[in-house]
């Protein structure tokens, strides 16, 4: 039972192909060739175990992994810089010398309130007025 | 048996790695150049029969994507 496949790498990147072929290499057996123009060729062939009816899922589900692996690409790519500075600053904050640091470098600690946040609403604006 | 391997979608480390992995079953010759990987298997163990190219392929596949990253 053999099976091939043309993905267009226009719609379905190399990494998205290899991230599929990666899955399935435990299921059956996968080889990759160029095929015309930019689509590469996956032949799917199934394992001695496998009966045919087993090796036509394997084929779709392939295929539906191919679409879910391109999904996952987007999404990561669109969310890189927020992960990415979530991870910066968890790693920053683990560090307690670096924290230190960072207050020192500005001039202050975290007894300074510059802002007055830390003031009550009475005594920066006076009791109301009738009450 | 011969098997022609595309350079630019396997890794010739990828594939000589499997080759290495294999020498136990089967007399297998590596040979790259000009976008190709030729892979020559002979004297295959009969217990293994032809499987062992396909598995031989899938496990060169499995070490160019985890190259790769």
């Amino acid at each position: 039972m053999v099976k091939e496949i043309l993905v267009s790498q226009r719609i379905y990147p190399l990494e998205v192909i290899y991230a599929t072929a990666y899955i399935y290499l435990d299921r059956c057996y996968v080889f990759l060739d160029r095929g015309e123009g930019d689509k590469v060729s996956v032949r799917l062939k199934g394992k001695p175990e496998c009966d045919r009816r087993e090796f036509e899922k394997i084929v779709g589900e392939f295929e539906n992994e191919l679409v879910n692996q391109a999904f996952r690409r987007k999404v990561n790519q669109r969310t890189r810089e927020v992960r990415e500075a979530i991870v910066h600053r968890a790693l920053f904050s683990s560090l307690p010398e670096a924290a230190s640091l960072s207050l020192e470098d500005e001039g202050g600690d975290y007894l300074d309130d510059p802002l007055g946040i830390a003031v009550p609403w009475e005594d920066k604006f006076g009791k109301e007025k009738g009450k | 048996m011969k098997v022609e391997l595309d350079g630019k979608l396997y890794r010739l480390s990828a594939v000589r790695q499997a080759a290495r992995e294999f020498a136990g079953l089967a007399r297998i010759r590596v040979l790259g150049g000009k976008g190709r990987i030729s892979v020559v298997v002979e004297d295959i163990d009969p217990d293994m029969g032809p499987a062992l190219v396909d598995e031989l392929l899938n496990f060169a596949l499995a070490g160019t994507i985890a190259a790769r990253g």
